[in-house]
């Protein structure tokens, strides 16, 4: 696999990661909006679920992304250090402006914000520099 | 603010001395990752860095650094005899 093609396969399980994380809030949001828990909607969300998990592992785990952007900045050089630096100065950027659509949402809708939202926001929080990282630095 | 770019001879000072990166990262302090992007002049180090690795080398700064494209050191060592 050359360099260009790592580089895509990354983007897109960026991609597939962010959607399937998006996918398990929005199912489990609107079977608990509907009330209907059954086998379906067990496996649905699983399922969703599951993509995360299983890309997650592939897209941080095995480039080390993860590991990178959770290190203390005095194990990082200054080429990492300033990497990481802007990563999590764009990443939390973009996370403050979705966190109050987020809430604004919730807010006009009035409705009550579920664990399985602040779970999520967790994640991405977590998630964001990582993503940011792999992104624009490859 | 935009930087210039820095070219270096830090891969042929490298060789010369059958350095690996690997080696040289540790002798600098920084990630041997962190060395590749300097030899591919894709990163320019802060003055720290340029001092630590023209220690490692024992030649000045502007022997290692420059801010034009480093001459063939054939070409120098002519232009010094001249």
């Amino acid at each position: 696999m050359n360099q260009n093609e790592k580089k895509t396969g990354i983007k897109t399980g960026l991609v597939i990661n962010f959607l399937s994380l998006i996918c398990t809030v929005v199912l489990f949001e609107y079977y608990r909006y509907i009330d209907d828990w059954n086998l379906i909607s067990i496996i649905a969300v699983s399922s969703a679920l599951f993509v995360f998990l299983l890309s997650f592992y592939l897209v941080y785990g095995r480039t080390g992304a993860w590991r990178q952007t959770h290190r203390p900045f005095s194990k990082l050089d200054e080429r990492e250090a300033g990497l990481i630096y802007e990563s999590l100065r764009i990443a939390y950027s973009v996370f403050a402006i979705l966190a109050l659509i987020i809430l604004l949402v919730y807010a006009v809708s009035l409705w009550p914000v579920s664990i399985i939202i602040f779970a999520a926001m967790l994640i991405i929080a977590h998630l964001m520099p990582a993503s940011v990282m792999l992104w624009k630095f490859n | 603010m935009d930087s210039r770019k820095l070219y270096n001879r830090i891969a042929l000072l490298r060789r010369e001395r059958s350095m690996s990166r690997k080696k040289l990262a540790e002798k600098i302090g920084v990630n041997f990752q962190t060395v590749g992007y300097l030899e591919r002049e894709e990163y320019n180090p802060s003055l720290d860095l340029a001092f630590r690795v023209s220690e490692i080398f024992g030649l000045p700064l502007e022997y290692i650094f420059s801010t034009s494209p480093m001459k063939p050191m054939s070409q120098e060592l002519f232009d010094l005899k001249k």
